[in-house]
């Protein structure tokens, strides 16, 4: 069972919030030892990794579902482990019926401030568990994040973390799926100097083209259109096509990631799903399909507009890394169907893969390199 | 002919085990088990990489060394393998964009448009 320091602690109002600084100003606090931190901050599911500042070392890696459960009034003692009065993550929705789930982040940005601070604070004691260390953390933001979608995040992490960077997610995740190994190698295309990179989440679509010079706005895209939107094109057509079936969204998000494609109907998918106690099989193939096909509909149109700003000189090497990372990369044949649309419609060459099984930590790890690299004058200091 | 991935062999053992001892011997529910634990041991796997990567890169004595461990390498020519140390960027290492730089880009940026951004 999880807990933190939070945990006993009313959360508290936004209105309660510390104010933060936007000129430098140093910590109260004088820490014996620095730890940097990488974090996805996502709208379902967030990653961090950490290690000390100095070393190669990884001390944390952790994927948190991104919610807080607030323990409902008049849960018996021992009902949940340790009497907490906030669960984080799994713990969270392991005890759903015994919680008010709150998720923190939606659309990619801050929803809930108090159940931020909250989870900020579970993700600092996971870091430094003694609370002694100065932590210095890069958060990856939408890639359309505004000023006031930042000073909400700086908000909410001040007086947990010591300095912050805010850094697009897409960037991190080219710098995380950087292979910095091979970079250099023949043969070897460094994604940093030349991708196009497609990070499908939970609340929003980031498209953004890296080109060795960090990503202008006109490089990057964002569309508040991703798996929550499919979540809940699915549910309203379960509702549908099955009334009164009673699944939550979590169910439904289940069978998605279970069950998701896009391209040509595939029938039948059957899908055993508990209706009031009874098991029945559900025939999902069009419904997943419809449902996941309008994320194509939404990102291509995204796609072809930013090879199309790229210049003569860099666009056929782009269009050979075209990489899909993020939550959205597990929909089946994402890849195939983008790819086949852009040969369709004259573009050359077009290679679009998926960047692999470890899609949840590349924002992280991009994060994390940021962090190690960063100048002492780049970080913004947080009051304590 | 394309190579026979994981999923692939999965799907064919699991049409097998139907087929002998017919439709009902692995329902949903195993099936999402075993890819739950399967998946987890793979998350696990890769983060034992990540621990271990970075100490065997630090113990690594020369560049050429690195080179001949590469052989690992899946076909893949730029995604990297999860068994191949991902180091990341210290002050000994010399990559060829600095990130710093990149990060210098981005507070430059972000200081233009809160300049040109509409006051209210």
């Amino acid at each position: 069972m999880s807990t933190s320091a939070a945990a006993d602690k009313t959360p508290p109002t936004s209105t309660a919030l510390p104010q933060p600084t936007a000129t430098p100003v140093k910590p109260v606090k004088t820490a014996s030892k620095t730890v940097l931190a990488g974090f996805d901050l996502g709208t379902n599911k967030s990653c961090i990794l950490a290690g000390p500042a100095g070393t190669n070392d990884i001390t944390l890696s952790k994927v948190i579902p991104s919610v807080v459960g607030y323990v409902k009034e008049g849960i018996v003692d021992g009902i949940i482990a340790g009497n907490a009065t906030v669960l984080f993550g799994e713990d969270a929705l392991a005890n759903s019926l015994h919680v008010d789930l709150i998720a923190p982040i939606a659309e990619g940005v801050i929803a809930h401030p108090h159940a931020t601070r909250d989870f900020f604070q579970r993700v600092r004691s996971l870091i430094d568990p003694a609370n002694q260390a100065e932590i210095r953390i890069v958060v990856g933001i939408p890639a359309n994040a505004d000023e006031t979608a930042r000073e909400d995040i700086r908000q909410c992490a001040l007086g947990i973390f010591d300095r912050i960077l805010l850094i697009p997610e897409p960037f991190l995740a080219a710098l995380g799926f950087r292979d910095d190994t091979r970079v250099g190698q023949p043969g070897y295309v460094d994604p940093v100097t030349n991708a196009l990179f497609i990070d499908i989440g939970g609340g929003t679509s980031d498209l953004c083209r890296v080109q060795g010079y960090f990503p202008s706005r006109e490089d990057q895209i964002c569309i508040p259109f991703a798996g929550d939107a499919i979540d809940e094109i699915l549910h309203n057509e379960l509702n549908r096509l099955y009334p009164n079936n009673g699944l939550s969204r979590h169910k439904v998000r289940e069978i998605k990631e279970a069950n998701c494609y896009v391209g040509p109907v595939r029938k039948p998918i059957d899908v055993r799903v508990i209706i009031g106690g009874k098991a029945h099989m559900l025939e999902l193939g069009e419904a997943l399909g419809r449902a996941a096909n309008t994320l194509i509909d939404k990102i291509y149109p995204s796609l072809t507009a930013l090879i199309s700003r790229a210049s003569s000189d860099s666009v056929v090497t782009l269009l050979q890394n075209i990489i899909v990372t993020g939550g959205g990369s597990q929909v089946k044949g994402i890849d195939t169907v983008l790819q086949k649309r852009l040969t369709d419609d004259g573009f050359e060459s077009p290679k679009v893969r998926l960047a692999g099984q470890d899609y949840k930590r590349y924002v992280a790890m991009g994060a994390l390199k940021a962090a190690r690299a960063a100048r002492e004058n780049q970080w913004q200091y947080l009051l304590r | 002919m394309s190579p026979v991935t994981a999923e692939d062999e999965f799907l064919i053992a699991l049409t097998t085990v139907r087929a002998t001892y017919g439709t009902g011997s692995i329902g949903e529910n195993d099936l999402k088990d075993i890819v739950a634990t399967e998946e987890s041991r793979v998350a696990d796997a890769a983060v034992l990489a990540e621990l271990i990567s970075s100490r065997l890169a630090a113990a690594q004595p020369s560049a050429a060394t690195v080179e001949s461990s590469s052989t690992t390498h899946t076909t893949d020519q730029t995604a990297p393998s999860l068994h191949t140390p991902i180091p990341f960027p210290s002050s000994g290492s010399t990559p060829q964009l600095s990130i710093a730089d990149l990060i210098d880009g981005m507070l430059t940026q972000e200081k233009r448009d809160v300049r040109t951004s509409p006051k209210y």
